[in-house]
């Protein structure tokens, strides 16, 4: 993505410090509930040479969601009921019921890239040739080694400072640090803590840590009864587990400890302070309260059922899963539950978790965020639309009431008044013990510094659409 | 070629063709049979229900386990080895430009290995307990003790930053594969170096060559008449060994120089969950070992008439 939003255009776009910003569109306004209107610029052209009007525009969204030949992120574009040209510059684009949210799912390229619909008709797919609008074209592909973009020298916005961008993959830290201080690459992107102090003292380098748009959060699976029905248990859990810890020793300064299931550097996020509470005794007693009595090895039980459950994560992913996993199942021991480890590869995590959903009770995993407003971050997660097996939602709530709060917010259009409704959810998911976050996300990188302009943004799916007015050859 | 070599051969070009098949199968039937399959890249992309299926369907993941068994054989007889579940690409043109890379480093690195390697071997064989041998042994027990990645590092350290004459990564132009192939190379001149000094001694110690000094044969005819040729055996099955395992891509080496080979690949294509390039880069890597050992085992008569006569 990093790659493609250099190629391909939305109607807005984010700027660095996320306000939406006119692309292609150089204005919009609301014409009601379900209607929003959009004004084209002029003299825009994909760079196979075909204009980009309010026709063409209108044809790559009605393809997206077009239910024959449906395109891979229509759930990211399900929303939109149809987009209509009004005249050559004009589009009007129609929601199924008041989206809120539209325009930030508008500013992302996954769900909103525009390109030629008729040209990738004619090339079978757009894999070896763009047909975008962006300031650079796909120059030339290597899997494996590297993308290569020339400048779009017609680029509506004028020509972009650098006339090649080339993306190499380096899949070793140390190789790549090296190439960096060498100056055979410009910059570099996803660099661990072992690259902080290998960058110490290194004058030609700029080192950046900056938020990324990623949670990573310990799951209930409401799926199993255990955890369903004893909201004392998903309490005391909560508070056994000491979070800052977890993200002071061994994040370290990939992450902070995760005061909320909204990111901090999203819209709508508030602090609940709660979820950071560190306190054994008061969980021990309130297990103590259920009926959960220790035994002679420590462990609790309640009417002959033992406190033994099941933690499963991805270990391949995100290596320190593991060790985020291992303090985790230590702070509950401390509580008398037992944890059982399951560190597994990505194919059978997906498969427990997503497909089948059954044989665990919590889960360890991090997600991030599109749009970077509070719908996505609770709605996809806790709304009964996307808790089946197979959908985005694993915590699989599937409560009514939760359902009800999230679509008054999710519909209403006025922000002083679904800001205080995502508020409130964000306390609910506290005090229901639905989940427990751990840590938001850094990411570091490292930029020479005779690179200018270079911009570093947040946005871990498409960002550096910066990129083109820095990186001095 | 007599009728019986050519028996032999065609016997070991059966078995051969038998050991392949039962290893397609095996690896077909193991990535199979583990959970998740393309769908799974999907849904971490956030797509729809019947998107997935229309993917499964073109990819003919929906068909019964035995019909995609029988058309990957039929595939892989045309030499096409499916489409990647990542990119939708072909899965030959991939594993090709990916082997060809191997088969460069692979090459150079045991061009490398063998002049230092047998040379050395020879050598230190030769001044038996001298300053040469002592100082080849020591280097040589530094270059098998030392983690490859480390003397990978080292290089690029050295020749790439410190000293900068080469590129630290990469594959474009000659001069990218020096580094790697040197250190790659150095790697595995370690190893025949100690196997080809002890074969030297084994053989230097024999009553020919005794017999050969006796007649007053100087050294040097010695060495390269009667001693060289009688370790070969022992240098071509190390040299097959090695060039075997090389072609299965040098993952480390590959990865730390990001050269694209095969090894780099197979890593990549395993972490992001691709089973058909996986598939494939393992049918590649066992075939190329199979056939290097094949071509060494056809090699050994010549080398030594015996191994033909006791057959």
């Amino acid at each position: 993505m990093r790659v493609w939003s250099n190629i391909y255009e939305t109607l807005l776009s984010r700027g660095p410090d996320g306000a939406l910003e006119p692309r292609l569109a150089k204005s919009w306004e609301k014409l009601d509930d379900t209607r929003i209107r959009f004004r084209l610029r002029d003299g825009l052209t994909f760079t196979n040479g075909t204009a980009v009007n309010a026709q063409s525009v209108a044809k790559v969204f009605n393809a997206k969601n077009d239910s024959a030949s449906p395109h891979t992120h229509v759930s990211f574009s399900r929303w939109i009921k149809r987009v209509e040209p009004v005249d050559d510059h004009t589009i009007v684009l129609e929601t199924d019921g008041p989206f809120p949210p539209a325009l930030f799912y508008l500013a992302s390229t996954l769900p909103a890239a525009v390109w030629d619909v008729q040209a990738r008709k004619d090339w079978g797919d757009l894999r070896t040739r763009s047909a975008g609008s962006g300031p650079y074209i796909l120059d030339e592909i290597r899997p494996g080694e590297f993308v290569q973009l020339r400048r779009n020298p017609d680029y509506w916005g004028g020509a972009a400072a650098t006339e090649y961008l080339r993306f190499v993959v380096i899949p070793e830290e140390t190789t790549r640090i090296l190439a960096l201080r060498r100056g055979e690459i410009d910059l570099t992107l996803d660099l661990g803590p072992a690259a902080l102090s290998q960058l110490e003292g290194a004058d030609d380098v700029q080192v950046n840590t900056y938020r990324a748009f990623r949670l990573n959060a310990l799951e209930y699976n409401f799926q199993n009864p255990l955890i369903r029905n004893n909201i004392e248990l998903r309490r005391a859990i909560m508070l056994a587990i000491d979070t800052k810890a977890i993200a002071d020793s061994i994040i370290g300064v990939m992450g902070d400890p995760a005061d909320s299931v909204v990111l901090d550097v999203s819209w709508g996020h508030t602090s609940v302070p709660g979820f950071l509470d560190y306190d054994p005794e008061r969980a021990a007693q309130i297990l103590e309260q259920a009926g959960w009595v220790a035994g002679a090895d420590g462990v609790r039980a309640r009417d002959g059922e033992r406190l033994e459950l099941v933690l499963v994560t991805d270990f391949t992913r995100d290596y320190r899963n593991r060790e985020v996993a291992q303090a985790i199942q230590a702070f509950l021991r401390e509580v008398g539950i037992e944890v059982e480890l399951r560190l597994l590869e990505r194919g059978p995590f997906i498969d427990t978790v997503v497909q089948r959903g059954e044989g665990y009770h919590l889960n360890i995993q991090g997600w991030g965020s599109p749009t970077n407003e509070a719908s996505w971050w609770i709605y996809t997660r806790f709304h009964s639309d996307n808790q089946d097996l197979g959908a985005w939602g694993t915590s699989r709530t599937r409560m009514e009431r939760l359902d009800d709060m999230i679509d008054k917010a999710r519909f209403e259009l006025d922000e002083s008044k679904s800001l205080p409704l995502w508020h409130g959810l964000q306390r609910m998911i506290h005090d229901e013990a639905l989940m427990i976050p751990l840590y938001f996300s850094n990411k570091i990188e490292a930029v020479r510094t005779d690179v200018d302009n270079f911009v570093s943004h947040s946005d871990e799916w498409y960002g550096y659409r910066y990129l083109r007015t820095s990186v001095a050859d | 070629m007599n009728p019986r070599l050519g028996r032999s051969v065609l016997s070991r070009i059966l078995r051969m063709v038998c050991t392949l098949w039962l290893l397609i199968t095996l690896v077909f039937f193991a990535l199979h049979l583990a959970p998740g399959d393309a769908a799974n890249t999907l849904i971490s992309a956030g797509a729809d229900a019947n998107v997935i299926a229309a993917l499964r369907a073109e990819l003919g993941l929906d068909q019964p386990l035995w019909m995609q068994y029988v058309s990957y054989l039929g595939g892989l007889l045309r030499g096409d080895f499916g489409l990647s579940w990542r990119s939708g690409t072909s899965v030959s043109a991939q594993l090709a430009s990916a082997f060809a890379h191997t088969l460069l480093l692979a090459c150079a690195a045991l061009l490398v290995a063998s002049v230092l390697g047998i040379g050395g071997g020879v050598l230190a064989a030769f001044y038996r307990n001298g300053a040469f041998d002592v100082g080849a042994r020591i280097l040589a027990l530094v270059g098998i003790s030392a983690p490859i990645f480390v003397i990978n590092l080292l290089g690029i350290y050295l020749f790439a930053y410190k000293y900068p004459i080469f590129p630290t990564s990469g594959a474009r132009g000659w001069d990218s594969l020096v580094l790697p192939a040197v250190t790659l190379g150095l790697f595995v001149a370690a190893m025949m170096l100690r196997l080809v000094r002890s074969a030297t001694l084994e053989v230097l110690g024999q009553d020919y060559v005794r017999a050969a000094y006796s007649r007053g044969i100087p050294s040097r005819s010695v060495i390269w008449q009667h001693v060289v040729p009688n370790t070969l055996i022992t240098v071509i099955t190390m040299l097959g060994v090695q060039f075997g395992l090389l072609l299965g891509g040098s993952v480390i080496t590959e990865t730390v120089f990001a050269w694209p080979g095969l090894g780099q690949m197979t890593i990549h294509a395993i972490k992001i969950q691709d089973m058909p390039i996986v598939q494939g880069a393992v049918i590649v890597f066992a075939g190329s070992f199979m056939l290097v050992n094949f071509f060494v085992d056809l090699l050994y008569p010549t080398l030594d008439p015996r191994v033909e006569a006791s057959r």
